[in-house]
């Protein structure tokens, strides 16, 4: 499977990234069939399920509201931050994405340009600031994830099937044959991405996750094949 | 706030190794009502526990096309350790609203709207150890469904509709009363629950509840596109 060929590809981008600073792990190489082996035989953990609470219909009551005042504090004029790094992902352009590490303890900026058209992938970016909507990572998870102790970023891209929002285009491709993909990269690998993973059709797909940097693991949602929705990040491959 | 439906596990996905581990499966059923939604992960500080919240709906609601009606919503609570799940009433009603960074730390309380005629919101906080429920004034209309909680529980973010844009403003549970932030778009709390990270005039900035202080980190907020992520490490 080429992933980085001229097949027109509709791709959703959870991306995750988990830089490298010498990790010294290898990278395992996954071959066609060890994707769909590895996807479908998982480790199956018997867990003991309780139901701690019985569900009551005991519906809460409008609420009396009572305007409380807002404290208007006065701004002081020492910056300050904690001292921890932040990782902040962005996008700067339809194929450009922005890491950026900032050192709260000595106030630095590092930034990392991630341009995604050097493995030929297109972007799509569906803007989503409407008031109810909220933001695509209010809910909780995040896509891409930074590991201080690895200094490695990883990303998941999501394949589409049949267009954009399921409406197949007259000269749409065929579906690709795998659901997502998960990469991972160095912060300063001038952009190079390792495959850690190709989650092959018809198994499952991944949602949400969130990264435990300790144990250098993603806890993911794993979604039946055609379940459920994907975040709000679009990869369209226009290169035919 | 993207969500997931009904069919799905969780895994665990060990990026040294490419392998995936099966860890749970949310019950499709509880108390005769069928899952709807899944919310996004959290993860406890110390990575022992994983929390999701779990949106159930009654199937015999006549007339209830968006599943809207006689909701329960479920805390998912996955011990790590003891290899066990643990599901949690949070409240039983219509139009309920939630997200997951509205939850504390150690999963023990947690905020959410609920949508009542004509667009209105109330705003809850539920302490789940004691199973007490609190109501919330709103200093205005909500201007955002989203919700950031501390991570000691203490403290929500709420945004207020102001004009065409919102204001963001801090409940402190303690005191009752709010505080305002500098914020046009708000991103995460730290984890003492003292810095807010988010956008303020299209530049990311780092506010200090404590002294008021904003610091300017100095990148431009990318105008036009998307954010990914934003995370304290």
């Amino acid at each position: 499977m080429n992933i980085f060929g001229k097949t027109r590809v509709l791709l959703f981008l959870a991306a995750v990234m988990l830089a490298s600073c010498g990790s010294g792990q290898s990278t395992p190489t996954v071959s066609d069939a060890d994707i769909m082996e590895t996807a479908i035989s998982t480790v199956s953990t018997v867990f003991a399920e309780t139901q701690r609470t019985i569900p009551t219909n005991t519906p809460l009551p409008l609420p009396t509201v009572t305007p409380t005042p807002t404290l208007v504090p006065r701004p002081t004029a020492t910056p300050a931050a904690p001292d921890l790094t932040l990782f902040i992902a962005d996008a700067t352009g339809e194929l450009t994405f922005r890491f950026t590490l900032f050192d709260g303890e000595n106030k630095e900026l590092k930034i990392q340009a991630v341009d995604f058209s050097t493995k030929n992938w297109d972007v799509y970016l569906i803007p989503q600031n409407t008031p109810d909507s909220g933001f695509n990572s209010a809910s909780g998870s995040q896509f891409v994830h930074y590991n201080p102790l690895t200094k490695e970023v990883v990303f998941v891209l999501f394949s589409l099937p049949a267009g954009e929002g399921g409406a197949r285009w007259t000269d749409a491709p065929p579906d690709p044959a795998y659901r997502f993909e998960i990469y991972k990269t160095a912060f300063d690998s001038q952009n190079e991405f390792v495959p850690l993973y190709i989650g092959a059709a018809r198994t499952f797909s991944l949602s949400h996750t969130v990264l435990y940097p300790p144990d250098n693991a993603l806890f993911v949602d794993a979604q039946v094949l055609g379940e459920g929705r994907h975040p709000e990040i679009r990869y369209w491959n226009r290169t035919v | 706030m993207p969500r997931c439906s009904a069919k799905g596990a969780i895994r665990k996905f060990d990026i040294g190794t490419g392998q995936f581990e099966h860890i749970a499966n949310p019950v499709t059923s509880l108390g005769g009502k069928n899952l709807k939604e899944r919310s996004d992960l959290r993860l406890s500080p110390d990575g022992q526990k994983l929390y999701q919240l779990l949106l159930y709906r009654d199937p015999n609601s006549v007339g209830d096309l968006n599943g809207v009606f006689n909701q329960t919503l479920y805390l998912m609570t996955i011990d790590l350790d003891a290899r066990s799940v643990d599901y949690e009433e949070v409240i039983t009603g219509d139009n309920i609203r939630y997200g997951i960074r509205a939850l504390s730390a150690d999963g023990t309380r947690i905020a959410f709207f609920r949508m009542h005629q004509f667009g209105e919101y109330s705003l809850w906080v539920k302490d789940l150890s004691s199973e007490q429920v609190k109501s919330i004034s709103i200093p205005g209309e909500i201007g955002n469904i989203n919700l950031f909680m501390t991570d000691d529980g203490n403290k929500i973010l709420v945004a207020i509709k102001d004009g065409t844009r919102s204001r963001w403003e801090i409940y402190n549970l303690n005191t009752d009363q709010y505080q305002a932030t500098p914020f046009t778009r708000p991103e995460s709390w730290d984890s003492s629950g003292r810095y807010l990270v988010g956008e303020k005039d299209n530049t990311y900035i780092i506010y200090d509840i404590e002294t008021l202080s904003v610091l300017d980190i100095g990148l431009p907020f990318p105008v036009g596109f998307e954010l990914l992520s934003v995370q304290w490490r």
